[in-house]
């Protein structure tokens, strides 16, 4: 398989602010074809198509160029199996949001229609613009799905994040299990680096790594450490957890059944 | 009483020579010794008085740390594993070597994206940060053993540097072990586009033809739209699709023949796309989002508006679809012979 004509990068990440008057980010087509092709480059606003979610991948609108980015130059021929940049420029405007924006070029090639159906390939790259200075890095814990009593650590814990500031995010973080300061147990969060954007709740399925054995009956703390990657403050959160080994469950158990027996004998003995 | 005055002087004198030798010479030294524990009930004591000093002396080929300095520090792991094992962008796995240290000691994970020129770190969440804390100093099995860890938060197509150091217990730091590297791959979509009867890959122009439309029949097309899909992004990719007009369009007679989401057989006119078939080498799944996943003779429009048609929402290899278009004309639709529309295909990876 051998895209028709591929984009490099498909991603970038900018800020732009006050000081910087604008930046360029140079974005590079190449030809796989045997053909010379006309590669024309589109710009489009990435939203979100619901209030609590991504950007969606592809611009609803298309066009030569936004208020905030130009591409230079809109059209360009590039030779068989030869490779050609345009650049994208991108400088302040009124026109971008507080934060977080979210940008694609789509490059696509096009001829004249030559019957009655005509296929274009297209390849968008995205760029994730912060306009510095009004960003904000915010996350908040939605929801730890810890139960109060458990036999032994749980395998995974499930987080739910929301993003609450006003631009993407990394959502780094861990749960630790802890006797005092001392951790038993732990995992980490968003072990694939996924981004959260704005307005955006993920929930995190997270492994949980025994380091070291609880006593038979312990009540851990379970510590929640919130960190939004970029210059954000972290967040802490605490619950409890009694963890029962199940060597210890075993001998309650054990124990029990004994207590019962014994009892149904006296009770039968005295009858 | 004579010769006992003389001794002190002479073994004085030998050992302020020896440093100045020709071929040796021996760095930081100290008089007397001991390196043994001595102990009561409620002290101990681990000394030395008189040492080889505790400056590192380093060669071209050896080093040697002298001195009950560095007989005190943990072990200088070998280099740390570091691998990218899955073309990740964001991410690399690093296991550590315990270097025959205890189960206890502890290590921290220096990395680097310019050979060390800058030094960054591991942070105890595996994201890369500017400061070490006590923290951020794990055993062994907190940096997850022999299956190891991922370093999260990575930059694409950038080679980092790792190095890692021990330490059990206070001033027992040992220095750096050397240096191991991995990179992060490029975050790449492969997109394809095939127009073709069979199963086979086609070059541009991606031209189709419908064929004659019968009035009140269903046509559907014999050459099929194939799609390629291939990417390392953690969500995935989505393949949108959107036409030129509201459906094909005849300037010479005109009229349209509109785009149509629903069943064909049942409307008087109309055009649109179906899924055939979908599947993938490994990843993924691929699957086909409605409306273009209908049966029978349920289509999805082609209209001015991107539409989703295919998605992946994890990483995938191999991805690949096919789809009819269909279209029906009325009794009452004029005839031409260039009713046509153009369709854009776009892929877009998802972060």
């Amino acid at each position: 398989m051998t895209s028709s004509i591929t984009v490099s990068p498909l991603f970038q990440e900018l800020t732009l602010d006050d000081a910087s008057a604008s930046v360029v980010r140079e974005v590079t087509i190449t030809n796989n074809t045997q053909l010379p092709l006309e590669v024309q480059t589109q710009l489009g606003k990435l939203t979100s198509d619901s209030l609590e979610g991504p950007p969606v991948g592809v611009p609803a609108e298309l066009v030569d160029q936004l208020p905030f980015v130009k591409v230079l130059p809109t059209k360009i021929q590039v030779a068989p199996n030869a490779s050609a940049s345009v650049q994208v420029t991108f400088t302040q405007s009124a026109e971008l949001n507080p934060g977080g924006n979210y940008v694609a070029a789509v490059f696509s090639f096009s001829e004249q229609p030559s019957a009655p159906a005509q296929v274009i390939p297209a390849v968008s790259s995205v760029f994730f613009v912060t306009k510095k200075g009004s960003e904000r890095y915010q996350l908040t814990l939605e929801k730890l799905d810890t139960p109060s009593v458990r036999v032994g650590y749980p395998k995974e814990l499930s987080v739910s994040v929301q993003n609450t500031g006003n631009t993407h995010i990394i959502p780094s973080g861990k749960i630790s299990f802890l006797r005092g300061d001392k951790q038993l147990a732990r995992g980490i969060i968003n072990q694939d680096s996924r981004y959260l954007f704005q307005g955006q709740a993920l929930s995190f399925t997270t492994e949980v790594m025994k380091l070291e054995r609880s006593w038979p009956i312990e009540r851990l703390e379970v510590r929640v450490e919130l960190n939004p990657y970029q210059e954000g403050v972290a967040k802490v959160e605490s619950s409890h957890m009694v963890i029962i080994q199940p060597t210890a469950l075993f001998l309650m158990v054990v124990g029990l059944i004994a207590v019962l027996f014994i009892g149904a004998r006296r009770i039968r003995h005295e009858a | 009483m004579k010769h006992k005055n003389v001794f002190p002087v002479l073994f004085s004198l030998m050992l302020f020579v020896m440093p100045a030798s020709t071929n040796y010479e021996m760095h930081d030294y100290g008089i007397g010794g001991g390196d043994t524990v001595g102990s009561s009930t409620n002290y101990g004591l681990n000394a030395m008085v008189g040492e080889v000093g505790g400056a590192l002396s380093d060669g071209t080929n050896y080093s040697l740390g002298p001195g009950v300095i560095f007989t005190r520090q943990a072990n200088v792991p070998a280099a740390p594993t570091f691998t990218n094992p899955s073309n990740f962008y964001n991410k690399l796995r690093i296991v550590l070597d315990t270097g025959n240290n205890p189960s206890d000691a502890r290590f921290a994970v220096a990395i680097s994206s310019d050979n060390f020129v800058t030094t960054q770190y591991v942070k105890s969440d595996f994201t890369v940060g500017s400061t070490l804390d006590i923290t951020d100093y794990q055993t062994y099995s907190g940096w997850g053993g022999g299956a190891g860890v991922f370093v999260i938060g990575l930059q694409p197509n950038i080679t980092y540097s790792v190095k890692v150091r021990a330490m059990h217990g206070n001033f027992t730091e040992s220095g750096y072990s050397t240096a191991a590297t991995a990179s992060t791959a490029a975050v790449s979509v492969t997109f394809d586009i095939d127009v073709s009867a069979v199963d086979t890959e086609t070059s541009p122009p991606y031209t189709l033809n419908i064929g004659t439309l019968t009035p009140a029949t269903i046509t559907t097309a014999g050459q099929k739209i194939w799609v390629d899909l291939e990417t390392n992004a953690v969500d995935g990719a989505v393949v949108y699709v959107r036409g030129s007009g509201t459906g094909l369009t005849s300037i010479g007679a005109g009229h349209t023949i509109p785009g149509l989401t629903g069943d064909l057989g049942s409307a008087s006119e109309g055009y649109g796309m179906q899924l055939n078939t979908v599947g993938q080498a490994s990843g993924g799944p691929l699957t086909a989002i409605t409306p273009y996943n209908g049966t029978l003779q349920n289509i999805g429009t082609l209209d001015t508006t991107f539409r989703p048609m295919l998605e992946s929402t994890t990483a995938i290899s191999g991805g690949r679809g096919s789809f009819f278009l269909k279209a029906k004309s009325a009794t009452t639709t004029p005839a031409a012979a260039d009713y046509s529309q153009l369709l854009t295909v776009i892929a877009a990876a998802r972060f």
